[in-house]
């Protein structure tokens, strides 16, 4: 294993409920995507990566070193976790210079790189002012902010763009490409899937504990190509057009959604996207709409969880 | 606002060490924890206690002064009353507003040792509460020692018995602090019960100790173990039902195993949040 991060069968539970189920994957370097729903166990990987919790099974190894350990990792590894976690009642600047003196910086140093980092995540002109003010995309950036201070190797975001305006969004992608280009290894977690699409194509899924898949979102996607793609068309008249493609051999399904909507589940997407416009142009079809969920995460996941389970 | 790319790359930090890690957070504690009621209530304490040592060593024909004068402010339990209002002021929030705001996670993820955190969360409260305890009456001997009122033998006994009686004290109440801190994620939650649980002990021992007759149940109410510490300490001659010793090593005692409780509760602190 020569992964930034490695696990092996890591289980976790917190009584009877199991955090991790026997979590094995390899996140190598650069930006990775760690994909699932809420519940999944995405927050407690990211504790045991942050040393916060104990494996009760199987090896973790963050940077080379034991997660659960008195190793240096921790030194270079920055956490913005999910929850607020914050003291609120402080400015910015007095947030991120706390935590970089916990880390271990003399005073000054620790007011030298707060500033810097509160000025990459754009929150300069609002160092001065209470977190308690910040509207929830500011404090998502002053996590970043301290998540950052102090140049880590690793950088852990849960959830990062949660509750974030689109604006912010947009900005907070660009700077989490800008870190993982400039050298920074980043491990982000969402359940909001096209969040994850845009900024890398390296993922790992989650489900219930366990990884269900990790690699190339496309190479991903080749695994689950077998399966029928489903396909949802908008169409005024969704009885004529399910007859025209009921005649075609890789169709398997059709279902009715909706007055104007119908799914299609094809074998063969390519050959259906390639017959469609044929299907308007000499059979007179009318199709308002077609947007096939297959093409994001959200289809991927569904299909690898249904395998699964 | 717009976000600037990065302008450095990953590498190694320098740091200090653990020391002042933790004095860092020693220090954030000192300056968050006590609000202007706690402060009002240390003005309170320093001016009514510190007042009662003066006049009491103005008071005393100088061929009768000794260590038991000073006894005074132990002669009722309003004195160990305002140390716990300093106590459930400065402590209920200590651990309790981490483990609510979830900062804890941004402590646990860090370079620094659980044994740092507490030591540091334990010596700002501990330092309030020994402020409460030993300052006033220190101060007032000071006082009149300063003005001749007693003589530097007398004072250097009657501050080294402050500092025992307080010492024990400190020791109690913030071991019941930062257990019932640790054990909710809200502080007034944590208040209630440090202030609850210590007037309902209190309550409850002297009540049943004066209904049955058996004066070992007194050991349970703290004050009560303070004003016999006291009295020890100050070679005060009281009808106090306790042994002074017993006393002091039983608020020493429970405060240190209260302490171990705040260890084994925050090592499993992992499963909060959850």
């Amino acid at each position: 294993m020569t992964g930034v991060v490695d696990a092996q069968g890591v289980t976790k539970r917190y009584g009877e409920v199991l955090g991790l189920n026997g979590f094995s994957a390899s996140f190598g370097a650069g930006i990775t995507g760690l994909i699932g729903p809420n519940g999944a166990g995405k927050s407690t990987l990211f504790r045991l990566l942050a040393g916060q919790l104990r494996p009760d099974a199987g090896s973790l190894t963050v940077l080379g070193e034991p997660s659960w350990s008195e190793g240096t990792f921790r030194r270079r590894v920055g956490y913005c976790p999910e929850q607020p976690s914050m003291y609120d009642w402080m400015t910015g600047e007095e947030f991120v210079t706390y935590l970089l003196r916990v880390d271990g910086y003399p005073k000054s140093e620790a007011k030298r790189r707060a500033a810097e980092a509160i000025e990459i995540v754009g929150l300069t002109e609002a160092k001065a002012r209470r977190v308690r003010v910040y509207s929830k995309g500011m404090r998502q950036r002053i996590k970043i902010a301290q998540g950052i201070a102090h140049k880590p190797q690793l950088l852990l975001l849960d959830e990062p763009l949660n509750g974030v305006d689109p604006v912010g969004r947009a900005r907070l992608i660009a700077l989490f490409a800008e870190l993982g280009s400039s050298g920074h290894h980043l491990i982000v977690s969402s359940h909001v899937l096209y969040e994850v699409e845009r900024l890398t194509d390296q993922i790992v899924m989650i489900s219930n504990g366990r990884a269900l898949a990790q690699g190339d979102l496309h190479r991903i996607r080749d695994l689950i190509d077998a399966r029928p793609h489903t396909i949802e068309l908008t169409t005024p008249d969704p009885r004529g057009l399910a007859k025209l493609l009921s005649g075609w051999e890789h169709v398997v399904g059709i279902e009715f959604v909706g007055p104007d909507r119908l799914t299609v589940r094809s074998r063969l997407p390519d050959a259906f996207y390639r017959g469609l416009p044929e299907l308007v142009v000499s059979q007179g079809a009318e199709i308002t709409a077609v947007h096939s969920s297959d093409d994001n995460l959200d289809a991927v996941f569904r299909y690898l969880s249904e395998g699964i389970g | 606002m717009s976000i600037n790319p990065p302008r450095y790359a990953a590498g190694p930090m320098d740091s200090v060490g653990r020391p002042q890690r933790a004095l860092a957070i020693y220090l954030q504690e000192l300056r968050v924890r006590a609000g202007a009621g706690t402060w009002f209530v240390l003005a309170l304490m320093f001016g009514i206690i510190s007042l009662i040592v003066v006049l009491v060593s103005f008071e005393t024909p100088p061929s009768q002064l000794a260590l038991s004068i000073y006894f005074a402010p132990f002669g009722s339990p309003a004195f160990p009353l305002l140390i716990l209002i300093v106590t459930t002021s400065v402590g209920s929030g200590a651990l309790a507003e981490d483990l609510g705001n979830r900062s804890i996670t941004l402590y646990l993820s860090r370079p620094i040792h659980l044994s740092d955190y507490l030591a540091a969360k334990g010596a700002a409260v501990g330092s309030y509460v020994a402020l409460a305890s030993i300052g006033p009456g220190v101060v007032g001997v000071i006082v009149v020692a300063a003005l001749g009122v007693i003589p530097g033998g007398l004072a250097v006994s009657a501050i080294g018995a402050f500092f025992a009686v307080g010492f024990v004290t400190t020791v109690f109440f913030t071991g019941l602090a930062l257990a019932l801190s640790a054990l909710t994620n809200k502080a007034l939650y944590a208040g209630v019960g440090i202030f609850g649980s210590t007037l309902a002990a209190e309550t409850a021992a002297r009540v049943i100790g004066a209904i049955t007759g058996n004066h070992d149940i007194v050991y349970v109410a703290p004050f009560y173990d303070v004003q016999a510490a006291a009295s020890g300490a100050f070679q005060a001659n009281t009808n106090l039902l306790t042994n002074p010793l017993g006393s002091a090593l039983l608020l020493a005692g429970a405060g240190l195993l209260l302490l171990v409780v705040v260890w084994v509760r925050m090592t499993r602190v992992e499963v909060v949040g959850e």
